[in-house]
């Protein structure tokens, strides 16, 4: 008998494994990505930000280049008595988290809001931003989307640091990444 | 083994690869149950080392699992590779030296990965903690090499056809090869939120269910014929196992998020793969055991078979486990207890462990001719891993057991503390006495390979393990 080279196996072989990577990778990210992103989504995006773990901008985990987040409870801008609000602050330099540097995968709904009321576009890193989570009508149904606050209402990460009290400053992800993925978050006055 | 990495590949003895691999993988399994011991005591007894953020449970216990997954697991796979694809293809290896700077890289870039993971430095997802450009590396500088090593060594061969075992290696490289790229994605890309969730669990799975599993069964089918001298009892069950691995092995892995936001047909579909795990389960558990027919005696004479049979069976239980804790129902109780810290050390203390520690044990006394040095501490060495595996295995199944009652009804957390605390110490028992048998086979392969009686030309060391 000759000497058996497995041609067709080599052949079924790549279709089974590139069947399963079908199944198992793309028709899922077809389904993910035509699906709206939750509140608790845009909350946990906005709070984490750009980077999970490992990263140049920060390589031995110490929370550089990690957003703040901050409980407002006055106008950074008026210094009114406002509702508390939690506000994803991201001062000049932090890298932004995907939901804003690709909108798109938040769903359509969710991303037309935040483009047109939340004016996510016009958010750049270099000069830093500040973001909310809001709640808008879109074809007359209510969605939560990111509002860019720095546009919106001028609330600039400086004024928002400057605003409140330490106490309401919470930095997530600043040396205890795994810990803060099971919700324990850190607080920045302590970090 | 420096001497031999500037050596020309000539020069370098037959085996000396995989006799390098074997103690490499011996020493991280050392040093993996050390680790895991060390954790255990800290779950056993919350007020032992404390002060210190490096000896944290956070800081250790990722460092034990890639030890024990990536140095030991692992690089005893790398040692079959290195001495049973050249012999299955009645050829030598394609290269030894290429062999032995793969187990020169692996060893020094394991040893750095584990040092950063331990102080911290760490991406955070669990199964892919190394960094990014760590996992490119060892891509590129460890699993490239080793698979080319694999794959040329069966191009070469002086067989005509190429047996299972062989499919399995070729194949399981290259797929851990792919899972390795894939899963990484979130950490290339800065992917978040549910896809960095689905492609960190399709990467842990895969791990599991297209290397570490079908590698061990690939080494089960080895031994057993070549120890016994019974063929296979089915070539075409060893090949529907094969298959059944490629297709239903490596879909399910939505199933380890059951109650995540995944699209419910992701879900709905990934338990039902999950159940047809069991045919490559079953294959392979009936294969082999139907191959032992008329040699049964092997079980009880031959440490080797004893080690092999045993992880054979032990695939059972995780197989009905595996099965079934993935459907809805099931997962809704077990999810996120110790039930399923149970099931992993199933797998790889119980299952993937005894198949390994079999190939060692073979391969080392069979390359290097040496008659097993004692067959009383290999003794000691079994029954410490086994039993010590079992303490493990049952007192955490019940504490999972006790978790998951006391997450349904809401029971206060320290409640569930106390009443686990007895399980902990058993868990803690456990680990320690797996810990102990592997200094004891250390020392056992050591002696063996510096005062092992020669075995004669002809012989197998199998064959003479009781002949003074």
């Amino acid at each position: 008998m000759a000497f058996r080279e497995y041609k067709i196996g080599t052949r079924m072989f790549g279709i089974a494994l590139g069947g399963s990577m079908m199944i198992t990778l793309y028709m899922p990210s077809l389904t993910i990505y035509s699906v709206g992103v939750t509140e608790t989504g845009l909350v946990k995006g906005l709070s984490y930000g750009h980077n999970s773990g490992f990263s140049y901008e920060d390589p031995f985990l110490q929370g550089k280049g990690k957003p703040l987040t901050v409980t407002i409870k006055k106008d950074p801008v008026t210094g009114a008595d406002i509702d508390p609000v939690d506000a994803y602050v991201y001062v000049p330099g932090t890298p932004f988290p995907s939901a804003v540097r690709n909108p798109g995968i938040l769903g359509t709904e969710v991303a037309a809001l935040s483009a047109d009321d939340g004016q996510v576009g016009v958010a750049t890193s270099d000069e830093g931003a500040v973001f909310l989570v809001s709640r808008g009508d879109y074809e007359g149904e209510t969605f939560p989307y990111i509002e860019n606050a720095s546009a919106t209402r001028d609330w600039t990460a400086a004024a928002v640091l400057a605003s409140a009290a330490d106490t309401d400053k919470r930095h997530v992800g600043s040396g205890k990444t795994m810990f803060v993925r099971e919700g324990c978050e850190v607080s920045y006055a302590a970090s | 083994m420096f001497k031999y990495l500037f050596a020309k590949n000539e020069d370098i003895p037959a085996g000396s690869a995989a006799v390098f691999f074997g103690f490499s993988s011996i020493i991280w399994f050392i040093i993996g149950t050390a680790l895991g011991s060390f954790n255990a005591a800290k779950l056993a007894f919350p007020d032992f080392v404390t002060g210190s953020y490096m000896f944290a449970f956070g800081h250790m216990r990722q460092v034990h699992v890639m030890a024990v997954i990536f140095g030991w697991i692992s690089m005893a796979f790398a040692m079959a590779f290195m001495y049973i694809t050249p012999a299955l293809g009645n050829t030598k290896l394609w290269s030894e030296k290429l062999g032995i700077w793969t187990c020169f890289n692996w060893n020094a870039g394991l040893s750095v990965a584990l040092c950063l993971m331990w102080a911290g430095i760490t991406s955070g997802r669990e199964y892919t903690d190394f960094p990014w450009p760590i996992d490119l590396i060892i891509l590129f500088a460890v699993l490239l090499p080793l698979g080319i090593n694999v794959w040329m060594t069966i191009v070469h061969r002086k067989t005509q056809g190429i047996y299972t075992t062989n499919w399995f290696f070729g194949s399981a490289i290259f797929m851990l090869m792919i899972v390795v790229l894939v899963g990484n994605l979130p950490e290339y890309f800065s992917l978040t939120g549910l896809t960095e969730a689905y492609l960190t669990w399709w990467h842990a799975h895969n791990i599991l269910g297209l290397w570490i599993t079908p590698v061990a069964a690939a080494i089960a089918y080895y031994t057993v014929p070549k120890i016994t001298g019974n063929p296979l009892y089915s070539h075409r069950i060893g090949h529907l196992h094969f298959w059944s691995v490629v297709v239903f092995y490596s879909t399910p892995a939505a199933h380890h998020l059951m109650s995540s936001p995944l699209p419910e047909w992701l879900k709905s579909f990934a338990s039902v793969e999950g159940v047809l795990i069991l045919v490559p389960a079953i294959a392979f558990v009936s294969n082999l055991l139907l191959t032992m027919t008329g040699k049964w005696h092997y079980f009880v004479d031959n440490i080797e078979i004893r080690f092999t049979i045993t992880g054979v069976m032990l695939a059972i239980p995780l197989n009905m486990q595996g099965g079934f804790q993935q459907t809805r129902a099931i997962n809704w109780y077990v999810h996120g207890t110790g039930w399923i810290v149970a099931h992993a050390h199933l797998a790889l203390l119980g299952f993937s462990t005894f198949l390994e520690a079999a190939a060692v044990y073979y391969g080392l006394q069979t390359i290097l001719r040496r008659k097993l040095y004692s067959l009383a501490l290999a003794n000691f060495h079994f029954w410490f891993l086994l039993i010590g595996f079992a303490t493990y295995w049952i007192s955490i199944t019940i504490a999972g057991l006790i978790q998951g009652a006391a997450k349904i009804y809401e029971v206060p957390y320290i409640d569930v503390v106390i009443a686990e605390h007895p399980y902990m110490i058993a868990r803690w028992v456990g680990g320690t006495m797996v810990f102990t048998g592997n200094v004891v086979w250390l020392y056992n392969m050591w002696m063996t390979a510096r005062a092992g009686t020669p075995v004669p030309v002809g012989r197998l060391p199998h064959e003479i393990a009781y002949e003074r």
